[in-house]
């Protein structure tokens, strides 16, 4: 359900004037998604949701409740609305508690194109058939996912504060299996705007590795240079942002704690390549202009030739260590070089080449140590080219060590990884980059 | 106090005042006939518009969080949803569309939409739809549970997260602690073309807390998370687990941990705790039983399985010790229902029988795919708003005949290493080399504890670890482990899955230290 300005107020007028308590809080967010799910060769499942949702937060001094509802008649806000205030009124008070903020200016950018919010069945439908009539003629079988969306927000409270933003996101990603079970390809993308999705040359691409990673060989584990495509860099730059919160290094129990107190930033922690911002306004990876309590989302720098310039500090912790606090962040972006990803490869001596990386968990936040596997293409590359498919392997190894280990980068793109990080909620923008003594730990028989 | 009965009353009077009825007169009390009233208006737009079969679910789902650290309430949250979701076939091909906007107009044009959505995906279909046959069903199910948790007043919840808190605070060396309470709650009304109209109320509860030790002086930090599972229970299991007892040895253990010896690296006997075991069930057995995934349907993001149809009946998978059940009827375990999201009544059926593979987990439209005639009744959608597919039943390892104890199992052993809780896990997309840690690791040394472990992980090869199992615990050492969001599909839906397991051992298995 995508509202209009408009109706985002009325409804946002009504909950504030229907609430009693010191401070009322009101978010608004509704959606209208459509996928259809391939596999096998054939569309498997399609549907549609078109959703609401309200949350209501009632606040007396320092003490808050907050519900949700998906009815929007009046009888069940109030019934949410007088909910909220009552889980308040028992709450005790949180001395952490931010009062609300007054009205705020925000910039909203270009993040939602009609041609996506308008994408037809018919569309999807044909570009699933891209896909499939391509992988019949090459002789593999395809597995896929295409999903447009369209999502709005809007914020208000009792201070006077009020934001209404709307954003669209188109995603394809597809896998593709030789009929032997020995080769599998990948590739995926997302956008704001429908025309700058690819579906013939995504479907091309996973078709071309599945094909070129058949019957590969095994290798020892051990460390290997490796060069990352930009899905697979971009999951070890999510993971380690994600890990970045301010209040928990300065706790002491996070990588980026400094012994003895305090945090690491202004220190060389990376590569002097390194530089990692948000931007709301990047043409690649367009966001929406405030987060659940109406806090401007604006441009930030988290590293900078290396140097840790900034974490993420919630309203409460940046007052007290006297920071600015940050929203969101709606993306990520890595600057990247100017080599192409052929360099890359003809750059390195002995190495791999990865497609994506598959289940990356967290193995020791001490080290900011994460554990994960390769998947869909991996190959050796010896004396500057490309040899031969070789077998999965699973990695042990920090994100941190990584970037300190980069030795060429290719231009940022726009990137949804191979955890499904990058598209809707977190846009990400980075490069592929060659990056020495990456450590593979064993050797996994998936294919 | 909320006074439950009190609010609703009040409630239906503003309802009745407005001349809009809340809906939440919809479950429960009468009239269920609005929801028959609903369910008619739509299957007869599906079939109008085509569909040979159709399906609607108008679900509500509660949830409340409460989430407190560093003797702070920080966050409480009551979320409500409720909407409907239309399933049809039309012409072998399934569509799908829903709404939060519940009325007998929008059902109508919902179910129309479905629809047509099926009609546009026709072309693409190469195989049509066939669904195994199902009874008629008209009747209700509810998780029995003694506490509703939504019935119970707030400041209890809030008491008794702070007790955490302060337990294990007491103890020198603890420096933070965070502890919350979850509650779910599906009301769910399901009519199909078939005739079943079938009403369900499942709740689920998970307590939780983790306590952190931080040393300033060497800059390290470890953390101990409670040894608590989300379950298929009421309040009573909040009320019933010793969790101030255990903030107090989680938060001892947390501090050991900075003087414990490091983990040694190389093969040793394993020993696993159900708190522990349960994830590599889920992992290993429970994900690569999925026979969706086993023919390719989830390839593109959870991944295929190396359990192919062609070993149905014949691979071993573990050794003749080893017997792994599906059952969606398990007492207490949060997949647990008396009906699935096609309608199928649910049941329990072995995966793996002595060691040997056997069956698959499977759904309405999957079962002929092996030849057999009836679902095993595992549909699931996480919400009115997504679409039903194959999730995972509970899937746990039977109890040894004898009930060998910890202390049978560990005096047994040489040279080995005991793991309890859960951690890191990582496995790979056709669900063979895997990777996992713990909470709290102990060395175990000709028949007795001998050391507290850190930094340990443990690696393997599923098949080369369900063969290697050579000690299986009794019936009083099995537990209920869970996961309460375990992900699968495009887009992502979330389901919630018990494991049981006895304390069982593995003959050698890797072990690495992860140290840096």
């Amino acid at each position: 359900m995508i509202w209009t300005h408009q109706q985002a107020k009325a409804l946002t007028d009504k909950v504030l004037s229907l609430g009693k308590a010191d401070e009322m809080l009101v978010t608004v967010n509704g959606s209208d998604r459509a996928n259809l799910r391939f596999a096998r060769n054939t569309a498997t499942t399609s549907g549609a949701s078109s959703g609401i949702s309200v949350a209501v937060t009632a606040r007396y001094g320092k003490r808050a409740g907050v519900t949700t509802t998906s009815e929007v008649d009046e009888a069940s806000l109030l019934k949410a609305i007088r909910n909220a205030e009552e889980i308040a009124k028992l709450s005790p008070e949180n001395p952490e508690l931010m009062p609300a903020l007054g009205p705020q200016a925000y910039k909203p950018v270009k993040a939602y194109f009609d041609d996506v919010a308008n994408a037809t069945p018919e569309w999807r439908a044909a570009s699933a058939e891209a896909a499939l009539g391509l992988s019949r003629k090459q002789d593999v079988v395809s597995a896929g996912f295409v999903e447009t969306q369209a999502v709005f927000q809007a914020v208000a409270n009792s201070k006077g504060l009020f934001g209404f933003d709307r954003f669209t996101a188109a995603d394809y990603n597809l896998t593709s299996r030789t009929p032997d079970g020995t080769g599998s390809g990948w590739a995926a993308k997302a956008f704001n705007e429908l025309r700058l999705l690819d579906p013939e040359t995504l479907a091309a691409s996973a078709i071309d590795k599945a094909a070129r990673s058949r019957n590969p060989a095994a290798i020892e584990p051990g460390k290997y240079t490796v060069v990352l495509e930009p899905a697979a860099l971009g999951d070890l730059l999510a993971f380690m942002m994600f890990s970045a919160d301010a209040r928990q290094a300065d706790e002491g129990r996070s990588f980026f704690s400094k012994k003895g107190g305090g945090n690491r930033i202004g220190e060389p922690l990376f590569g002097d390549k390194v530089r990692v911002y948000s931007d709301p306004g990047h043409p690649l990876a367009p966001s929406i202009a405030f987060d659940g309590q109406g806090l401007p989302i604006e441009s930030n720098i988290w590293v900078d030739k290396g140097v840790l310039k900034d974490l993420f500090y919630s309203r409460f912790w940046a007052e007290k260590m006297g920071r600015k606090p940050t929203a969101g962040p709606g993306n990520l972006i890595m600057d990247g070089g100017s080599a192409s990803t052929a360099d890359l490869i003809a750059g390195t001596e002995r190495g791999v080449l990865v497609t994506r990386f598959w289940y990356i968990r967290p193995l020791d936040p001490q080290t900011l140590l994460f554990t994960g596997l390769t998947r869909d293409g991996l190959f050796l590359i010896e004396k500057g080219k490309i040899t031969r498919p070789v077998k999965n392997m699973r990695w042990n190894e920090s994100p941190i060590v990584a970037f300190n280990n980069i030795e060429a980068m290719t231009a940022a793109e726009r990137v949804v990884t191979g955890e499904g990080i990058g598209s809707g909620g977190l846009a990400l923008v980075c490069p592929a980059a060659r990056v020495r003594e990456f450590t593979f730990t064993s050797a996994s028989d998936a294919i | 106090m909320i006074d439950r009965r009190g609010f609703v009353q009040s409630m239906l009077v503003l309802g009745a005042a407005t001349g809009l009825r809340p809906s939440s007169i919809l479950f429960g009390s009468p009239p269920a006939g609005e929801l028959r009233d609903l369910a008619d208006a739509a299957l007869a737009a599906a079939k109008a518009a085509g569909a040979s079969y159709a399906d609607i679910r108008i679900n509500r789902y509660r949830n409340q969080f409460i989430f407190t650290r560093d003797r702070r309430v920080q966050n409480i949250v009551n979320t409500e949803s409720y909407g409907f979701g239309v399933r049809v076939i039309v012409d072998g091909t399934w569509g799908f569309a829903s709404s939060s906007n519940v009325g007998k107009d929008e059902v109508a044009s919902v179910s129309r939409q479905a629809a047509a959505i099926a009609k546009a995906n026709r072309k693409l279909n190469a195989e049509p739809v066939r669904l195994a046959p199902v009874e008629a069903y008209n009747t209700t199910w509810n998780t029995p549970v003694e506490k509703n948790p939504f019935d119970m007043p707030l400041q209890p919840k809030l008491d008794l997260l702070l007790q955490i808190h302060e337990e294990a605070l007491k103890i020198k060396g603890a420096s933070f602690v965070s502890a919350a309470m979850q509650f779910v709650n599906e009301q769910k009304y399901f009519a199909s073309t078939d005739g079943s109209h079938i009403e369900q109320s499942l709740i689920r509860s998970y307590p939780s807390f983790s306590v952190t030790s931080v040393d300033r002086g060497t800059g390290k930090f470890y953390s101990r998370a409670a040894l608590t599972a989300p379950m298929g229970m009421g309040y009573e299991y909040v009320e019933s687990y010793p969790l101030l007892e255990e903030a107090r040895v989680a938060a001892e253990e947390a501090v050991a941990m900075h003087k414990a010896k490091p983990a040694p690296a190389g093969q040793k006997a394993l020993i696993l705790h159900p708190t522990n075991l349960w994830l590599t069930i889920h992992e290993s057995v429970g994900h690569s039983t999925e026979l969706d995934r086993a023919l390719g349907y989830e390839a593109n993001l959870a991944g295929t399985s190396f359990l192919t149809p062609d070993k149905l009946g014949k691979f071993e998978f573990g050794a003749g010790i080893v017997n792994l059940v599906a059952d969606k009827t398990q007492d207490r375990a949060m997949a647990t229902c008396g009906y699935d999201d096609d309608g199928v009544k649910t049941t329990r059926w072995h995966l793996v029988k002595e060691g040997r593979f056997v069956d698959y987990q499977t759904t309405r439209d999957q079962a002929h795919l092996i030849d057999q005639k009836a679902s095993h009744g595992c549909s699931y959608a996480d919400s009115w708003s997504s679409i039903p597919f194959q999730r995972m039943p509970n899937v746990s390892l039977e109890p040894g005949e004898k009930d060998l104890t910890e202390r049978d199992i560990i005096g047994a052993t040489d040279d080995g290493v005991y793991v309890k809780g859960d951690a890191s896990y990582s496995i790979d997309q056709q669900r063979y080399n895997f990777q996992f840690s713990g909470q709290t690791f102990w060395e175990v040394k000709n028949g007795r504890i001998t050391a507290q472990l850190r930094d340990l992980a443990y690696q393997s090869n599923t098949p080369e670890f369900w063969k290697a199992c050579d000690l299986i615990g009794g019936r009083s050492t099995y537990a209920l482990g869970g996961a309460f969001s375990d992900g699968k599909g495009q887009p992502v839906q979330i389901n919630s899955v018990s494991h049981g397991a006895p304390i069982t051992r593995f003959a050698r298995v890797n072990i690495l230290n992860t140290g840096r």
